[in-house]
């Protein structure tokens, strides 16, 4: 206890400027794609690290609520956080990076601020990478999953690659269009819905077009791309490890992604009259 | 013979849409080897187990659960989030395909192929959720431990 009022003194930061380090911090591992905890922990361990004797915090989806107490006084703070994540794991990691020398360092509010500022300008995620990943998810899942539909055998095989070229190559302009949608500010169910017809569309067209191919084998390749895969196994990992809370609202809004996905593939089908 | 040259084929195509990802994800150019082992291991575990007779839901904790073993693992070694290698590790396990044709079977109205795809992508996502949790219930307090004893023996030295 002695020990930690010293350390409070010793690097002389307002409390408010503890909370506003530890909040940030969390806000924006959430916002990579961290999980619950690792933003909580995280949290706790900053204000415990600038001296905290009591550190209570919960975070869900859309919001962080942190008690500290720090010499006898007591503080609550909320943030809000913005629903909108995207996994970027580059960001993650330096986020870690840094919270660990949050730790052993006590820096000032204002050094932290700037520290963060260069994390988000060196790893944000370049527009030509985004467009390549996009084909080369699109391609392999299509090759992946055309195994379960007729399984690798010798004369499958050129329409295999046939259909996960053509998954790739439909990729490009799908994920054109949603970025100029993110761009435009569509709300994200109307841009994932939009995007899954065109794509329902274009497979389908494709296969009328080249008989060899088959429609549902590039449309799965193109699914994986808005699939919302990482928050389901998420949702479960949060309702399973007692985070109900949040658990439950990852949960509802993936059910809700995956049926605006199904209804844009399904509106595309019903207007071809069905997958041959 | 034929299984392995199907698996290989299935690991490889596997791997490049995992390669996808980790670009799409941003992960940093020194994980993305050891995220990329991670996607191996679970394909290959849940392939074989899945050839092996043990079903979706085993097969898939079984693959979730050794590639999230791994990321525990490097984590420590190459001091980074398990998160980045457990993440890209669980897709080649997202259950993509079996979505699409629970939704096909909606739209022809073809309940058994709605009923039989619904059941199975349900079974391999809980069976991921399962094969991480169990994993980090063991190596939680396993980590907790060995810090404790890792600063005990700082101590001492000091």
């Amino acid at each position: 206890m002695d020990q930690n009022i010293q350390t409070l003194n010793a690097c002389k930061i307002p409390t408010d400027d503890v909370l506003f380090i530890a909040l940030e911090l969390g806000e924006h591992i959430l916002r990579s794609g961290g999980e619950i905890t690792r933003a909580e922990d995280t949290i706790t361990r900053i204000c415990r690290a600038y001296g905290a004797t009591h550190v209570d915090v919960t975070a869900i989806f859309s919001m962080i609520a942190l008690t500290v107490d720090f010499n006898e006084t007591r503080s609550t703070c909320t943030r809000r956080l913005k629903s909108s994540t995207s996994t970027n794991l580059n960001r993650l990691a330096k986020l870690n990076e840094l919270s660990r020398a949050i730790c052993a360092e006590l820096p000032q509010k204002d050094e932290v601020v700037e520290k963060m500022r260069k994390i988000s300008s060196a790893s944000s995620t370049k527009i030509s990478l985004y467009i390549l990943g996009n084909i080369l998810a699109a391609f392999g899942f299509a090759a992946f999953f055309s195994d379960l539909k007729n399984g690798f055998s010798g004369e499958v095989v050129l329409g295999i690659a046939a259909d996960a070229m053509l998954a790739g190559l439909i990729a490009l302009p799908l994920c054109l269009i949603l970025l100029w949608l993110d761009k435009i500010q569509t709300s994200p169910l109307v841009s994932k819905f939009a995007v899954c017809f065109l794509g329902g569309v274009a497979a389908l067209l494709i296969e009328r077009i080249i008989p060899i191919c088959h429609a549902d084998i590039i449309m799965i390749g193109n699914i994986m791309n808005v699939i919302p895969g990482v928050a389901m196994t998420n949702a479960f990992r949060d309702l399973f490890g007692g985070e109900i809370m949040s658990g439950l609202f990852r949960l509802c809004s993936v059910i809700i992604d995956a049926i605006v996905i199904a209804a844009g593939y399904a509106v595309a089908i019903l207007i071809f009259g069905g997958v041959a | 013979m034929n299984e392995i040259i199907r698996i290989s084929i299935v690991l490889a195509a596997g791997l490049i849409g995992s390669i996808g990802f980790s670009v799409l994800f941003n992960v940093a150019k020194k994980h993305f080897i050891f995220a990329l082992i991670s996607a191996a291991i679970s394909c290959l575990a849940f392939e074989v187990a899945v050839l092996l007779g043990l079903g979706l839901f085993l097969s898939s904790v079984i693959g979730a659960g050794l590639a999230a073993a791994y990321s525990d693992i490097m984590a420590h070694k190459i001091k980074t989030p398990a998160t980045v290698m457990i993440i890209i590790g669980m897709i080649p396990l997202v259950p993509g395909a079996r979505l699409y044709y629970t939704m096909l079977g909606i739209v022809q109205d073809d309940m058994a192929m709605f009923s039989k795809n619904g059941e199975s992508a349900l079974l391999i996502a809980a069976g991921i959720a399962v094969g991480i949790i169990v994993i980090t219930a063991i190596s939680r307090p396993l980590n907790a431990k060995l810090s404790e004893i890792n600063s005990k023996k700082q101590k001492n030295k000091g």
